[in-house]
């Protein structure tokens, strides 16, 4: 049975056209933000509201936006929505904004927003779109909050800033408790934890092609 | 920022103050197109350009039009858009002149606009109150760092490929391997030059 | 000709609608933003001297709390600062601006030096604010020192844009907490080399001064600029305070 456009999609986004592990984008924004998990989510939700309604107002246009100025029209309505974020954001939760504040300028120049607006959103219908959009977010937003998770508990030895590795070596038996693997919150640590992510997924997916 | 001295701003930025290895932004393309030292250079050069340009015309929209009227929290927005404007320009001369370099970089032309290291570098002219001769040589060593770095990394990758690597480390993989590495070693550079 | 001109004006256009819609939304939500921004920077400036929230105890805080944490009731806030403390404008004049010149403050004619008594026994406590270089941009931090410079009272960043998780832990507790008996006395003895960063202290600066702060790691420059800052901005500070004492109602 043929899958429908929308299954398509998110089959896509999610797993077999993952645009970190597969697309190589919005790489910036994974080496900088996965260093603690609550700003990685906090980056997820913005990035995938961002890119949902981008993708709408794109593909609401996409038959009056001249060709010469597509792609200057693109990041006006994306770093419009960008700018609308932040500043409600820091209106209404500023706690909240001063985790996303260092990244506001990454969510704009994230390759994954603009690769979806020429790729998808500026031919297809604006109901896809917005699916689309809201796919490729989550798609990015799962990839990094694993990622986070092991360089949070690495590096800090916390999950969600709740101490955890330090009890679990005291339970073990390790008096001086957890030691802070640097590397882990350091932007190798990135490099080295997508590098890993990466070599799994690809043998995963080259399994499962194996199989079918 | 007085009394800096732009050359010593466009060799810092070249070197111990790299954009790409040291402050981590333009990091999509430089994994993806770095597979042969051709298109990486083609594209290293597109970046110089574009970098020194908007460098230049980012520092008179801002100081000059944006903060005399007020709307500085509009920075993103109107710089965003003359790098986009300075992209689709260069994209036209390319296809132009260039067929092949046009096919060959295919989609990470029009990437250029949203590489973060050219967001990047306008940004922290600002927030470094750079001046305008300051910010254009900022501007060209950030363009010629990043150049270095990813012309360093197609010819590690091309040397590579007729090395034995696990298969599904193929292509981004091994690529982010090497980055992390160069990023550890240029973790010695930093703090060496004062550039603020 | 006429299809250029028709996308140029397109551009325009849309520029222009969301120029606008931004404008609306930035005039909209103005006085809110100023609003939080100055709730925090109230909250901050308590830090500095040591006053918190009712029933909020130093040592109950976590290591990786932040100032924002804490738990200030609005209007609470704002009646505590207006009574426990003030503020005084000190002129900034020629011979004094000579010391500036390493530091990144950049003045007026006057600067702001705030001044809490709490009890009547001990010596005021001053507070003032400092900026410095970090690694992706300014640093500004406000800092309580006793009046005679003899040990500062803790420090608050109020501004700063350094890496989430290295350099930003500045505003943590655990580093903010070694600035509550900081020894600062060496910038009166004109030795402010005497304030040293170091890789472990194997104890907070409780009753004792010490003039020892520890580093984050991984963040070497943010915590570089810091100790410059304070360097520089304390000892333009002492000057500028020892020419002001009568002004500032301090003992000679």
């Amino acid at each position: 049975m043929a899958e429908s456009k929308a299954v398509q999609i998110l089959k896509d986004d999610l797993w077999r056209n993952n645009p970190v592990t597969v697309q190589i984008l919005g790489i910036c924004s994974t080496l900088a933000v996965t260093n603690i998990f609550m700003n990685t989510l906090i980056m997820g939700l913005g990035l995938t509201f961002v890119t949902a309604f981008s993708a709408l107002t794109i593909s609401l246009l996409r038959n009056v936006i001249p060709q010469r100025v597509r792609m200057m029209v693109q990041t006006l309505v994306i770093s419009s929505f960008v700018v609308i974020v932040d500043i409600s954001l820091k209106a209404y939760v500023p706690d909240i904004s001063k985790a996303l504040g260092p990244y506001v300028g990454l969510i704009i120049t994230n390759c994954i927003i603009m690769g979806r607006m020429e790729a998808f959103a500026s031919s297809n219908t604006p109901g896809l779109a917005f699916w689309d959009g809201l796919m490729s977010g989550i798609g990015y937003s799962w990839v990094l909050l694993v990622i986070a998770f092991v360089r949070e508990l690495l590096g800090f030895g916390t999950f969600l800033g709740v101490q955890v590795m330090d009890p679990v070596m005291q339970a073990m038996g390790v008096s001086t408790g957890w030691v802070q693997w640097s590397f882990m919150i350091m932007a190798p640590g990135g490099f080295f934890m997508l590098a890993l992510f990466i070599w799994i997924s690809n043998n995963l997916s080259a399994a499962q092609s194996k199989k079918a | 920022m007085e009394g800096l001295s732009p050359w010593i701003l466009f060799f810092a930025a070249i070197f111990t103050g790299n954009i790409l290895l040291t402050y981590f932004l333009g990091m999509c393309s430089f994994l993806s197109v770095s597979k042969q030292i051709k298109t990486a250079s083609g594209l290293g050069l597109a970046v110089i350009f574009v970098l020194t340009i908007t460098a230049a015309l980012n520092w008179i929209v801002y100081w000059h039009l944006l903060q005399p009227l007020g709307m500085e929290y509009l920075r993103y927005i109107v710089f965003i858009v003359v790098i986009a404007a300075t992209v689709q320009l260069l994209e036209m001369f390319i296809e132009r002149y260039s067929e092949s370099l046009y096919l060959n970089l295919g989609i990470f032309l029009p990437l250029i606009t949203v590489n973060c290291a050219i967001l990047g570098v306008s940004l922290f002219m600002i927030i470094r109150k750079y001046t305008f001769i300051q910010s254009v040589a900022f501007g060209a060593g950030s363009g010629i760092g990043w150049f270095l770095a990813i012309l360093a990394m197609a010819g590690i990758r091309e040397r590579l490929n007729e090395k034995k690597i696990p298969a599904a480390l193929h292509g981004p993989g091994i690529a982010l391997i090497i980055s992390g590495i160069m990023a550890m070693a240029f973790i010695g550079f930093s703090g060496m030059v004062q550039i603020q | 000709m006429k299809r250029s001109l028709a996308t140029v004006l397109f551009m325009m256009g849309m520029t222009a609608v969301f120029i606008a819609v931004l404008a609306i939304l930035n005039a909209a939500t103005q006085s809110r933003i100023q609003t939080n921004l100055e709730i925090q920077e109230s909250k901050s400036i308590l830090y500095a001297f040591g006053i918190l929230p009712d029933g909020i105890d130093e040592s109950s805080l976590s290591g990786t709390m932040t100032t924002s944490d804490l738990d200030w009731d609005e209007s609470t806030l704002l009646e505590t600062i207006g009574a426990e403390l003030s503020v005084v404008r000190l002129a900034v004049t020629d011979d004094i601006r000579a010391l500036l010149r390493e530091s990144m403050l950049v003045p007026g004619d006057s600067i702001p030096v705030y001044l809490h008594q709490g009890s009547t026994d001990s010596i005021p406590t001053l507070g003032f604010y400092m900026r410095g270089k970090g690694l992706w941009g300014t640093i500004q931090a406000f800092i309580a020192v006793k009046s005679d410079f003899s040990c500062a009272v803790g420090i608050d960043f109020t501004e700063q844009v350094e890496t989430p998780g290295l350099g930003a832990r500045i505003t943590e507790q655990e580093f903010k907490g070694f600035f509550r008996h900081l020894d600062i006395s060496g910038i009166t003895r004109s030795a402010p080399d005497e304030i040293i960063m170091v890789r472990s202290k194997s104890e907070l600066n409780t009753v004792q001064c010490t003039s020892e702060l520890q580093a984050v790691t991984g963040a070497t420059q943010t915590c570089n600029g810091v100790l410059n800052m304070l360097r520089t901005d304390l000892k333009f500070y002492y000057q500028l305070i020892q020419m002001n004492r009568d002004v500032l109602k301090l003992e000679s």
